[in-house]
């Protein structure tokens, strides 16, 4: 019998090798598949997802919920300080309540006078964020809500107070978000008061940096960041954060969203969203003139 | 009728692939969404690396390739890369595994170490050829190291836990060949 093992063994070893490498190659050619029709593959990811990820819904919340309760008695420990802390700024709030006050009855007059009619269609749609994304060198999360919620590619997600993110990938049921920080990620802001345009270039860390598009001297750290609506990306004017400037200078942006406590997060509906459906749509259609087919046919004709 | 070695070996089949799911499971999990600089340790290829090792019949190639595919679709990864790379690496592994003699602990380490450098390397330049965004260099050699520093980690709890030995001469009627 052992004989006969190892004698399988020895025959077996060049057809496994083989074997491997057509394997390998296969896996190689899906890569290339990935690569090459990417919206079409991105499109069965997100599909795949929708069908894995809600059947271990029931063992992810509750996991993720006691751990943070592990967090949350850990900084027990801190609660004097904390409170302290908390009375500190609640003093400081009261004068800036004051002044908000004061600042919205303005506003409210102005608006008034303007006759000035905010945007009605940017509605929200809110959703749990459910996991994460495994790999250490990308940024997403995944949300609770989905196509049937009526979420499309592209729209802006934010927290209560900040952007935090792009959807990109949307399933029956669930949708991932690409935040901010991931190193795919691009946002067209302006930077307040100077009003200067400026890309947010997602790294990896915490605080973005900024490439500011003209004047470098006119944007100090403190400014106001927001979504500039250039490039039809998303709505303009969403708070994103506070320009600051890192250790070598270069201008980045601290983030308003609560990037540590991700739990729900707001999907704007914007219905001006451009479809991306192909790889060539990526291109503006006015400079596609023709696509390679039919070009052929027509210099046959 | 169904022998026991081959029950045995379809049981540790099914605690791979249990032990695969809990690690993308946990890696899933939206604990800290702060990105930070060092990045977690690559524990399915810790994981995988020193079953192969140890009983190389108990972590079949195509568990391992439909693992790391799975884990390549959740974890937003370009899908079929890695999977390719780390497949190359494992056998290699496996060959070395399947050599007379006992490789000693720190030497596996070393193996598993440089075998995992040469992946992560080989998986980076894939990418830059193929015009895939990535991230820096530095990240990539953070990541090497702390996976490095898990691979002990994973021994240990490979012996001592779910008690995946190496087969010694002394098992071969109990267990059967190399089990």
């Amino acid at each position: 019998m052992a004989r006969e093992r190892y004698g399988q063994e020895e025959y077996g070893r060049p057809v496994r090798r083989v074997l491997i490498g057509l394997l390998v190659v296969i896996l190689l050619a899906v890569f290339g598949v990935w690569r090459i029709d990417n919206p079409r593959v991105e499109r069965f990811r997100a599909a795949m997802i929708d069908r894995i990820v809600p059947s271990f819904d029931w063992a992810l919340v509750p996991v993720t919920r006691v751990s943070r309760m592990v967090d949350d008695f850990q900084s027990y420990s801190r609660i004097y300080e904390q409170n302290q802390e908390l009375r500190r700024e609640l003093q400081q709030l009261k004068s800036w309540r004051e002044a908000a006050l004061q600042l919205e009855q303005e506003n409210a007059r102005l608006l008034d006078l303007n006759k000035v009619r905010l945007n009605a269609r940017l509605t929200y749609v809110t959703g749990v964020v459910l996991t994460d994304n495994g790999s250490p060198f990308r940024r997403s999360v995944l949300l609770n809500v989905g196509a049937r919620d009526g979420v499309q590619d592209g729209w802006a997600t934010m927290d209560g107070l900040g952007l935090v993110g792009r959807i990109s990938g949307v399933g029956e049921r669930t949708s991932r978000v690409i935040l901010l920080t991931d190193s795919n990620s691009r946002v067209p802001v302006s930077i307040q008061p100077s009003g200067q345009k400026a890309l947010l270039i997602g790294d990896n860390t915490l605080a973005p940096p900024v490439d500011v598009a003209d004047n470098l001297e006119d944007v100090r750290p403190g400014d106001r960041v927001v979504t500039s609506g250039d490039g039809k990306v998303f709505p303009a004017d969403i708070l994103v954060g506070q320009i600051a400037q890192g250790p070598n200078g270069r201008l980045r942006v601290k983030l308003a969203a609560d990037y540590g406590r991700l739990e729900f997060l707001r999907v704007l509906r914007n219905p001006e969203t451009p479809v991306i459906a192909t790889t060539g749509a990526l291109i503006a259609p006015d400079e596609i003139p023709v696509s390679a087919g039919e070009a052929v046919g027509a210099s046959d004709g | 009728m169904v022998d026991p070695i081959t029950t045995r070996r379809f049981g540790f089949r099914c605690v791979f692939f249990g032990l695969c799911a809990a690690i993308i499971f946990l890696k899933m999990l939206p604990l800290s969404t702060i990105p930070r600089s060092v990045p977690g340790p690559d524990l399915l290829f810790c994981l995988t690396a020193v079953w192969i090792m140890r009983r190389p019949r108990w972590a079949p190639v195509g568990l391992i390739v439909l693992v790391h595919l799975i884990a390549d679709v959740l974890f937003l990864r370009p899908i079929g890369l890695w999977p390719a790379i780390s497949l190359l690496g494992y056998e290699y592994l496996r060959r070395k595994a399947a050599g007379p003699t006992e490789i000693a602990i720190p030497l596996e380490v070393g193996i598993a170490a440089a075998t995992f450098a040469v992946m992560v390397l080989a998986n980076a330049l894939f990418q830059f050829v193929f015009g895939v965004g990535q991230p820096t260099f530095l990240t990539l050699i953070y990541h090497v190291i702390v996976t490095v520093i898990a691979y002990p980690l994973m021994i240990a709890f490979s012996h001592f836990v779910v008690r995946v030995r190496r087969a010694r001469p002394t098992d071969v009627d109990g267990s059967g060949i190399a089990a």
